[in-house]
């Protein structure tokens, strides 16, 4: 059964502490990683992906250590990096050729699964024009097409949805949900929404530390009962946006301010306990958002 | 005996949950076996040609003809040693130029992380590429050496020498290029490098008596100190890659 297992990984930059002792163990299904800019996600990616050497600690898949295991731990493994790299005059096709061959696809079947995969993300009818001339998306899209090119049975995508448009994004969760069936999916975003639909667990960082791990649900339920809404004018408005974590703001027609509040008491008088959602829930465990601390 | 098993067997209940699920894994082991697939040493090498940029073996290729050109009109002409040598040694510093830019590509390009997670990773794809254009620098050099040898006073070992020494220096000036530093603008940086190293290559025609015998022992240990020099580099670059610093922060 497949099994990746991080055992006390850490990763110093000479003072900075990026990865400290992490544990946990992925299996088969859709994780996602939620984490503020300099929490230590993409270096946890990209140790994750063999890239990047632990200071100290072990990544094992299985019983061995993916350094270790060299090209057959890479063999198993479909990556993107945060940055996609690319030659801007490879035309898409030639481009997933290349690292179709650098990814050892048997060659019988690599011609077919380079069509097969532009098709499926949209990119057949580009397929021959050069790289510097797609969009973003597309080049996001691309990515996310060359990291499946070895029917990887991990899949590492780093800020795979930055860049796509909300259709794509939407296709991009259903292709997800269906790959996380048969294969272990570990995905980074800045956008809660993308996380909450597809994964079946998130992992919270925060610091370099894993500071929450659980499907949705108990994710959300640590922001149970610290989640308020509330009306105020526009000046008191701002000082509450000073002192607490406002994770929703929306100006009213009689020149009020609703305020969605993430606080462990009520924050104003009058402001009603309302369910959290995974967003609340994760400006709850970052504590981000708050000039002034208020969760 | 044969009565009973048969019973046996009436009386195994098959959950088809479980039947199903084993099937399943069944059906996931089978299909990653069609996946998995070692390409042999010359698949590696002939799917490698085909990417290696036109220009860089194409200037590789030209740098080596223009060489078998030079010799031949040399030979014609009746050129001195130090028409053999200044030129040649100018060539020597070039060469590297090529092979350099063609590995420093996935670096410009920002595809060092992608092409390091792969199954044939940089590492592999960068020997890879070092061995054929390294192909091509045994081809020169030995033309070189046998025209200079065949032309001159200096034997093919002295000629050997005189054209590593250009060699060595630029390779291990570029090399310290790359490695030392970051940012934009390092490709031109790395060329001007080996232009500058092929100039220097040129100084000791100023003075004709440091292609003598006398001297020989000078060139000697300066081959010495740029092979330990060159040596490093290549080490540091080694390091650089297995630790990921390469990969991730240029």
């Amino acid at each position: 059964m497949l099994e990746l297992r991080l055992d006390r990984v850490s990763k110093h930059y000479k003072q900075k502490i990026a990865v400290d002792s992490l544990e946990f163990t992925f299996r088969k299904g859709v994780y996602g990683l939620l984490g503020a800019n300099g929490a230590g996600k993409t270096t946890l990616l990209r140790m994750m992906a063999g890239v990047l050497k632990p200071t100290a600690g072990e990544i094992l898949c299985g019983q061995w250590e993916i350094g270790k295991m060299g090209g057959e731990y890479r063999a198993k493994l479909g990556y993107l990096p945060q940055e996609f790299g690319y030659y801007p005059n490879f035309t898409p096709q030639r481009y997933m050729r290349y690292l179709a061959e650098l990814k050892a696809v048997p060659p019988d079947i690599a011609e077919e699964r380079v069509e097969k995969l532009l098709e499926y993300t949209g990119l057949k009818s580009v397929a021959e024009h050069k790289i510097k001339s797609l969009s973003g998306g597309m080049i996001r899209r691309l990515g996310i097409a060359q990291s499946l090119l070895n029917h990887p049975e991990i899949l590492i995508l780093d800020e795979p949805t930055s860049g796509l448009d909300p259709r794509e994004r939407i296709r991009f969760r259903n292709m997800m949900s269906a790959l996380g069936r048969e294969r272990l999916v570990l995905l980074s975003s800045h956008i809660v929404a993308d996380i909450e639909f597809i994964a079946d667990e998130i992992l919270v960082m925060k610091g370099g530390r894993l500071i929450q791990t659980g499907n949705p649900d108990e994710i959300r339920k640590n922001a149970e009962g610290k989640v308020w809404e509330c009306l105020a004018f526009p000046e008191e408005a701002e000082k509450l946006q000073q002192r607490f974590a406002v994770s929703n703001l929306k100006n009213m027609e009689d020149g009020k301010v609703s305020l969605r509040i993430v606080s462990d008491s009520p924050p104003a008088k009058g402001a009603a306990a309302v369910s959290p959602n995974l967003e609340d829930a994760y400006l709850y465990l970052t504590g981000s958002g708050a000039l002034n601390r208020g969760v | 005996m044969k009565k009973k098993e048969r019973f046996v067997l009436e009386e195994i209940q098959i959950k088809e949950e479980q039947k199903q699920r084993i099937l399943q894994n069944i059906a996931a082991e089978v299909e990653q076996k069609h996946w998995k697939y070692t390409p042999s040493l010359w698949e590696i090498f002939k799917g490698q040609l085909k990417y290696i940029s036109a220009f860089c073996l194409g200037g590789q290729a030209a740098c080596m003809l223009t060489v078998i050109l030079l010799l031949g009109y040399f030979q014609e002409r009746g050129g001195n040693t130090l028409t053999y040598l200044g030129v040649f040694s100018v060539a020597a510093s070039y060469v590297g130029v090529f092979l350099l830019m063609e590995l420093s590509r996935s670096r410009d390009y920002g595809t060092m992380e992608l092409e390091q997670s792969c199954y044939l990773n940089l590492k592999q794809v960068w020997c890879i590429k070092m061995i054929l254009f390294g192909c091509l620098d045994f081809v020169m050099f030995t033309v070189m050496i046998l025209g200079i040898a065949g032309n001159t006073s200096c034997g093919a070992f002295r000629s050997m020498v005189y054209l590593l020494v250009p060699f060595v220096i630029s390779n291990s000036a570029q090399l310290w290029v790359f490695t030392m530093l970051r940012g934009g603008r390092r490709e031109y940086l790395q060329m001007g490098t080996g232009i500058l190293a092929g100039g220097v290559s040129l100084i000791p025609l100023s003075n004709p008596q440091w292609y003598s015998m006398e001297y020989f022992g000078i060139w000697v240990l300066a081959l010495a100190v740029s092979l330990g020099f060159f040596t490093r580099e290549a080490r540091q670059i080694y390091h650089k890659l297995e630790e990921g610093e390469i990969v991730c922060w240029s």
